[in-house]
Formats: C-alpha cells, structure tokens, sequence
C-alpha cells in the first residue's frame, strides 16, 4: 500500500505540475479585456488543490505505522489474468473497426468463456453466438445504433 | 371534480395506460443498460409519437423518463454498473449489499425509496408548481457556479476514510473535463492539434462505464475460479419493518431535495442522487454504515434522483423552460405536437395540464409495481455464472459507450478509464468522486467565469442574492459540519 | 459547367476573404433551381437503397426535429431511412464523419452554418466546406433581437443602439462564436456600437437567463422565442431577415431600421465532394418532393421553423460567401485570441 500510494502521489505530481505549465502558456484575462479569467486558470486552481492533496497524501503514507500496511498483489496468478484480459480487450477494439463487430464480438466471447469455464467447445460456441446476436439485435432493431458501421465487413 | 372526470373521459383511456405502461418497461430497460441514459431513451422513442395524439405521446416520454431513472439503479445494485449517471451514488451501497448476498434487500429499498420520491415530486408539481416556478429563474450564473461547488464539497462525504484519495480523484475528474474547446472563450485547452475527438471533450459516460463496471469486471476476473457464487437471497422482497422505519425517514426529505434540484434549470437527476446520499447522511441514524451496504444510504439518493423529474417537469410546463435534458425534449415533442408550453398551457390546454399531473402519479406507480414484480427476475442475473456474466459485460460495456455517440473514440476513453479504475481500485481509491468532479467541474467553471464576464470582473456578484448565501452557508455545513459537531460534543464533555 | 464555375467563384471567395465584408446571404430564393429534368434521374434507384442521415448534433434539439421530420416525409422513397446523431465539437464531429464517409449517396449529412462559423473561428479540425458536394438547403432561420415584454427602456431597435452606445447592454447568445453571437457582432459591428456578449450553452440558458432579468437581450432565433412572445413575457424588436416573419408581421427587419444586416442560422442536406452528380441530383429530387408535402409543411409550421428552400449551387456558393463573411466578422471583432 506504502509503495502504490507513493506512485500515485508521484503520478498526481507530476501530472500536476505538468498542468500548470502547459496552462500557464494560455491567454490570461487580460488579453481577453472582458474582466473574465482567461482559460488556464481553473486548470491550474484544480491542479494546485491535487498537489495540495498530493502532498497529505504522501504526508500521511510516510507516518503509516506498518501494521497499517497491507500488501499489494500485483502479480499473482489472478491478476496476471487480468492483464491478459486487458490486452485481449484492447486488441479487439483494434480488430473491431476492420472485422466489425459480428466476427469480433463472438471470437472474443469465445475465448474468454472457454478459457474461464473450460467446457465443451461447441457450448461455448453457441453461447458466444447467442451474446452477440442478442446484444447486436437489441442495439440495432431496438435502439438504433449503428452497430454495423464499426468495420467493413460488417455481415 | 369535473376536471376529474373529464380527464378519465378524454384522455386517460385504456389505451394510453398501455402506452404508459409500455414506456415505463422500455425505461427501466434502457435505464438499466450502461451508456444508454433516460436522455437517450426519450430522443429515441420521440419519433414514435409523432403519430400519437399529445396525451398519449408525453405520458408515453413520462413512463420512460421514470423508468429509465429508476431502471439504472437495478444494474448499479446488481452489478456495480450504473445503468445512468443518476444511479453512480445508489452503486456505492446498493453493490455492497448485493455482496453480502442482500440484493433483493437493496432492490427493494431502491424501489420503495424511487417510488416515494416520485410521489413527492408529483405532489409538488401538483400543488405549488406556479409558487415553485418563479424560483427557477431566480438562478443565474453565481447561483450555478455556487450550486457546483456545494455539490463538489460532496466528494468529502462520499470518499470514505482517506478524503484526500476521494479529492485527488475528484480533481482528476475536473481536470479530464477541461479537455477541449473552453465554452467561455473557445479556446482549445490540453488536446492534439486538429484532433477533434479531443477538442470535442471527453465525455463523462464512457469514464463512468469503465470506473464502474470495467474495472469491476476486471476484479471479479482474479478469481474467477473460485466456485462461491453469491446466493442473492430473495425472499425478502418487501421492505421489513426495520427497513421500512429508514426508507420512510430518508426517502421524502431527499425527494423534496430532488425535487427543487429538478426546479433548476440545467440540474439534472445525476446531481439529485448525490446531494440525496449527502443528505441521507446527514440525516441518517447510522452514518457510519455509509459505504459498508447500508438501507439509508440506497435510499437516499433513489429518492433524490427520481424526486427530480417531477422537479424538473415544474419550470417546463409552468414557464417553457427546461428543468433538465429529458424535459428540453418533451418541450419538442409538444411543440410538435402544437403546443406549448408555458403560462398559457395551463389556461388552453388546463385538461391535458392536469392529465400530465396524474399521469406522472400513474407513471410512477407503474414503475413501483413492474419494480417489486421484477425484482425476482432482475436477481436472476446474478445466478447466470460468472464465467458468462463477465465476458457478457465486457461486451455491454463496449457498446454501450460507443452507443452515446457512435463513436469508437468513447470505446478507447471507456477501456482506459477501466484499466485505470482498476488500479485505483487497489490502492483502494474511490472513484465516484470522479464522476461528480466530471459533471459539476464544468458547471463550476463555466458559470464562475460567466458570472465574472456579466459582473465586469468584480468578485461581489457571488455574494449579492440571498439564494447565493444559502448555498454559501450550505458549503460552510459541509465543509466544517463534521467538526462543529465534534467541537460541540467535546465542550459538552468538559461541561461534565 | 455551371457548377464548376460556382466552384471555382466559391474557391475564389475565400481566397478574397477581405473583399466582401457587405455580401449578404440571400436566404430567400424559393425557386428550385430547375437542374433536373426526370430523364438522368432515373439512372440511380435508391428504392432498394438503405440510407443513414448523419446529425451533428444531439437528439432532441432543433437540428434533430428538422432532420428527422424530413427523414419521415422522404421515407416512401427509400428502402430504409435512418438517422443517427454524432454530435460533438460543435458540430465538427458529425460533419467531418459525414464528409469521410462513403460516396454512393447512402450516408447524408445535415450541413448548418457552423459549417461555415467553425472555421472561421479555426475550430473546424480540418472541416471545409468544400468537402461536401450540398444537396440543398432546407430551412433557415434569422436572429432575433429579444428582449423582455416589461422592459421599458427598449421599445424599437434604434431605442436599443443608442441605449447601447452610451450604456453597457448583455447580449445572450448559444456560446462563443455561436452563429447568435455573430449576429448579435454583425449588428453591432453595422451599428457602430458594442454589446458585451454573454455565451451559454445553447440557446435555452440564455433564454431562460433573460425571463430571470439576469441579461437585457438574446439574439437566437424566432423559433426559439416564439412560445415567450406568444406569452407576453418577451418581445421581439427586430429580425435580421431579408423580408419579415410571416408569424410576426409587425417586426421590422433590421435593413428597413436601417441597418444592413442579414444574418441567421440555416440547415441542409450534403454529402462526400467525391459524391457522383446522378446521385446527388436524384437525392435532390426525392427531399425537395419531401420539402413540398403536407406533412413536413405541418411539422415545420408546427415547430415554428421556416422553410426555405435553394438548390445545390445556390446553396454552396451561399456557403463560399457566408465563411468569407463570418471570417471577416470574427477577425475583426478579434475573437481568436491566442490560437
């Protein structure tokens, strides 16, 4: 916990303190000549309450007795699965625009099912299918969404 | 009493309860989709009632607008993934119930605490709307700017035991929403040149989607193995006594709040169900259950967020100004109709006036009994298995945030804020304070910069109406509440 | 050859930004530019055709309302008609996907004037107009100068000019660089006077802002303000039209005040430049069929809007002179700081 709040607070940090110079490049009030703030100034108000809570943040981490720390698991076996599913996820919206959105949606039900619950394939099968079609005809007929116009080959 | 009757004889047919009836089902269906809001749902279905006489057309927005608002509290409760940006409050404790195996418990009071809130904005709209009215135009930009503020000072309650992780979330929610074209002096802030998915802004329903649900689908994939699976008791259905006691006690007190929030022009339903969660706190008899699944904390902002479309109704029928998104559409759908709305519907068109009255009583009772009837069916859901479940809600997710505004731009900001919202997560960050910097940041911004333009620059204007000074001291409660109260209860000590 | 020469006479006009600051829109052509005989037009069939029609802004606003009662009078002529709201950037977003998309006729744009403001104000993202080949225009609508029914100090538009000459006047508008706030700027740029301009966001704050007495004035469109006259709760002093309103025909225009100022918002149909010409004049041949039935006439009459019509040439070179207008208008009101 000590070390994830220590990276954060230097994320926000860093984030911060970026903000406020790319917003200090922006026109201020008075070239505007209306009396009104000029468009860096709330950025930069909002960015200085996030250093300020930065520094509590960092402040009350350092004098965390240690039997408030608990630990952070970031690669254990459950998380590692996380990961993967985030790269599968991301390299469906990457598909997606090309394969549309039929092919992607039931190759991608299909793996995730089968490899979390490891049943007979063509069961999986159909209940990949069935989550697709299902959720496809509600957008489309139902709702109207132009589902299709994500790809090309859009079946 | 004539009135009465004439309404049951012309307008209140069988047939436009069915319509009724119909809209409020399409709501609570839309309303429970992610990415799909009671905004949406409403433009959707207006080209349908473009053939239908004007009874039956706004009655039918009616059932869906009410719906809808109460529909995404069902996916909030369920799944941690509300349906509409009105339910991201209700989803804090309405979740945590669902975990301890709660959920028809949690529906429950959902539905009662939405249908009483309802009632109570109804009543309003019945009896004083005209008083009501006036103060609607009342606010101007320092009220706003000092309205988003009260209502930023809200991440302080709504943050847990760590406020400054809830802040620093908050800010961070602001600072997403200040990408893009500055509304004040159309300058283009933090976006790649010529990039006009980033000059566009992001939009805060993507994020919610993938703070929300992504990012609780991405946990619940860790253990995915494990074989417990929540038994959602459901035999509890109907509120008992003890829950009872505190849905009645929180429930009408944020239904009146939501109801003046709908009064506003430009305040929707979203900020309702946080200042009703606010205000349960304060008012509830166990504060410190706030977060850990607690009945007055799911009834609190249920109450508030469905108090707010009869608020919201007020101003558009009484003046022809919209409270909110939802009735800026039902403005159109009786304009095109050929009528409008305004003073002098209510001397024109006094039947149809009074037909909106009941049916919004009608609409609101529909929606309590298709509540509580579903409530067995909705649990369902957590009884499909989780290796299905999840990948299913992968899937919503995506089309959901491409729904808003069919584009593949929101999927991205969706994936991302779900990846972030995972880690987050696990530095046990909050994340609805996000949501609410993401709403009001702009309406902060946006008005205290107005109001300085209109004022020539001179600070006075936040601080010259009586309706400012209400706010002002509403701040000072909420900022420094908690600790008059201590300092209070530690004189009182010393005295003993 | 005739559009070629209005291409060329467009591209010529934004070159020249500088030397037509006085050209007017002409907004009321009625006439149906007569391009189209029935024999070519059967060569394209778009009875089997499903086609979408792209919205650039959200649903449920005055854009949408015209967009989708057009779709349902045009809806016989085609196998399917959808439309589909990508709303975003003030309107660039819809707009650049319409210009992007395919050429065969099947996704049609709605084109407004921010078409034309957006890049005058150099928030286009890359969007011209010339990307899109126009269809036609289909309604439009003049600014408004509004202010509330009690307000004794305002009674006639000369009465507003001078009070605003000598006294500071809030004029609301729909957002910065908004085509309200350009009006209200054209008029007081014509009227050698200032306002101080109050930006919202879109027409209904800032409405709603005048019956609250938080600002003098709006400048939006009739439309807009027609349910609050009708009311008595506001007044309107003068239209920025050609000719007055057929709804409020003892409204002055402001060129009969005296001031030559023309100025509104207007909407039309357009699709890709690449777009073929069969296709685009049987597209012309089935909305202008839409425009003169009954049934669009009474939901435009219904929802206060105006119907006005003007082929694809007029209409582009309309554009081509409303950008080099609106540039004009903005760089001299110095209202891209910083960019």
């Amino acid at each position: 916990m000590k070390k994830g709040n220590l990276i954060l607070a230097a994320l926000c940090a860093v984030l911060g303190i970026g903000i406020i110079v790319v917003a200090s490049g922006y026109p201020s009030a008075a070239d505007y000549g209306t009396g009104v703030p000029g468009p860096g100034l709330w950025p930069i108000a909002i960015s200085v309450v996030l250093l300020a809570c930065t520094a509590i943040l960092v402040y009350r981490t350092l004098r965390m007795k240690p039997e408030q720390d608990t630990k952070i698991e970031l690669w254990s076996t459950g998380t590692r699965r996380v990961y993967i599913t985030m790269a599968m996820l991301v390299v469906y919206v990457l598909v997606l625009e090309f394969v549309g959105f039929i092919i992607a949606t039931t190759v991608l039900e299909f793996i995730l099912i089968q490899w979390f619950a490891k049943k007979n394939p063509v069961i999986t099968l159909i209940i990949s299918a069935a989550i697709t079609m299902v959720v496809y005809a509600a957008f489309k007929f139902l709702l109207n969404v132009p589902v299709d116009s994500f790809g090309i080959f859009v079946i | 009493m004539d009135l009465l009757i004439e309404i049951f004889q012309t307008s209140l047919t069988p047939m436009v309860f069915l319509y009724m009836a119909a809209g409020v089902l399409a709501g609570i269906c839309i309303g429970a989709l992610p990415g799909l809001t009671a905004t949406m749902g409403v433009a959707l279905l207006l080209p349908m009632t473009f053939g239908m006489d004007a009874a039956q057309g706004i009655l039918m927005l009616l059932g869906i607008y009410c719906g809808a608002i109460y529909g995404g509290s069902i996916s909030a409760v369920l799944l941690h993934t509300p349906g509409t940006p009105a339910s991201a409050a209700t989803a804090i404790d309405g979740y945590a119930l669902a975990q301890k195996g709660e959920a028809g418990r949690a529906l429950g009071t959902a539905t009662l605490a939405s249908y009483i809130g309802g009632l109570v904005s109804v009543a309003c709209l019945w009896l004083i709307s005209p008083q009501l009215a006036k103060l609607a135009l009342q606010f101007s930009s320092a009220e706003f700017f000092l309205l988003a503020l009260f209502g930023l000072c809200i991440i302080g309650n709504i943050s847990g035991q760590e406020i400054e992780k809830g802040l620093i979330c908050g800010c961070l929610g602001i600072l997403v929403a200040t990408v893009g074209i500055d509304s004040v002096t159309s300058y283009i802030r933090f976006s790649p040149e010529g990039d006009y998915n980033f000059m566009g802004g992001i939009s805060y329903i993507p994020i919610m989607i993938g703070l929300f649900a992504m990012s609780q689908a991405f946990e619940n994939i860790e253990d995915i193995f494990s074989e417990e699976e929540i038994q959602a008791k459901i035999t509890n259905i109907l509120p008992k006594k003890e829950d009872l006691k505190k849905i009645i006690r929180i429930a009408p007190v944020t239904g009146l709040i939501g109801t003046f929030i709908g009064i506003i022009p430009g305040a929707g339903a979203d900020i309702g169900s946080f200042v009703g969660y606010n205000v349960a706190r304060s008012i509830a008899k166990e504060p410190e259950k706030f977060g850990t699944g607690s009945v007055e904390a799911v009834s609190g902002p249920e109450g508030g967020n469905n108090g707010v479309t009869g608020g919201a109704m007020i101003p558009m029928l009484t003046l022809g100004v919209p409270g909110d998104a939802v009735t800026a559409i039902m403005i159109g759908a009786l304009t095109i109709q050929g009528l409008t709305p305004g003073p002098m519907l209510f001397e024109t068109n006094k039947v149809l006036v009074y037909t909106i009255f009941l049916g919004m009583f009608i609409a609101n009772t529909l929606m309590c009994i298709f509540g509580f009837a579903g409530i067995r069916l909705f649990t369902k859901v957590l009884s499909v298995p989780k290796v299905i479940l999840i990948p299913a809600i992968f899937v919503l997710c995506i089309i959901g945030s491409f729904a808003m505004k069919n584009s593949l731009f929101d999927v991205w900001v969706m994936l991302i804020a779900g990846i972030v919202g995972y880690f987050l997560g696990k530095l046990k960050v909050p994340t609805s304070p996000a949501i609410l910097g993401l709403i009001l940041g702009p309406m902060a911004e946006k008005n205290f910069r107005t109001a300085l333009l209109k004022s020539g620059g001179d600070p006075v204007v936040f601080f010259q109406t009586p309706i400012c000074w209400f706010f002002l001291i509403l701040i000072f409660v909420t900022l420094f509440g908690g600790m008059i109260k201590e300092f209070l209860a530690g004189k009182k000590k010393a005295a003993k | 050859m005739k559009k070629l020469a209005s291409l060329i006479l467009a591209g010529a006009m934004t070159l020249s930004l500088a030397a037509c600051s006085n050209s007017t829109p002409s907004s009321s052509s009625g006439s149906n530019g007569g391009s189209q005989d029935g024999s070519n037009a059967s060569a394209v069939d778009f009875s089997n055709t499903s086609v979408t029609c792209v919205v650039p802004y959200d649903a449920g606003g005055g854009t949408d309302a015209v967009m989708r009662g057009l779709a349902d009078a045009a809806k016989g002529s085609f196998k399917n008609i959808t439309v589909e709201n990508r709303s975003g950037a003030g309107g660039a977003t819809g707009m650049l996907y319409g210009a992007n998309a395919k050429n065969d006729g099947s996704i049609i744009t709605m084109i407004t004037v921010e078409l034309a403001t957006l890049e005058a104000m150099g928030n286009n993202a890359g969007l011209t107009y010339s990307m899109f080949k126009p269809i036609m225009m289909v309604n439009s609508a003049a600014s408004a100068i509004t202010v509330k029914a009690d307000d004794d100090r305002f009674n006639t538009l000369e009465d507003f000019i001078e009070y605003s000459k000598t006294n500071e006047v809030q004029v609301g508008n729909s957002g910065l660089g908004a085509i309200w706030h350009l009006a209200a700027a054209g008029l007081a740029k014509e009227a050698g006077t200032t306002f101080k301009h109050v930006g919202y966001d879109g027409a209904n704050g800032a409405i709603t802002d005048l019956l609250g007495g938080h600002i003098d004035a709006v400048a939006v469109s009739y439309a807009e303000v027609n349910s609050f006259v009708e009311s008595g709760d506001l007044k309107v002093l003068a239209v920025m039209a050609n000719d007055r309103l057929e709804a409020i025909p003892d409204v002055p225009t402001c060129i009969e005040c005296g001031y030559d100022v023309v100025l509104g918002t207007w909407r039309g149909l357009g699709v890709p430049a690449s777009t073929p010409d069969e296709v685009v004049d049987e597209l012309y041949r089935i909305f202008s069929e839409a425009c003169e039935s009954d049934e669009f006439k009474e939901f435009m009459a219904n929802t206060n809007n105006v119907i006005d019509i003007m082929n694809g040439e007029e209409f582009e070179a309309m554009i081509a002179d409303q950008l080099a207008l609106y540039t004009d208008l903005v760089d001299e009101l110095g209202l891209k700081v910083g960019a």
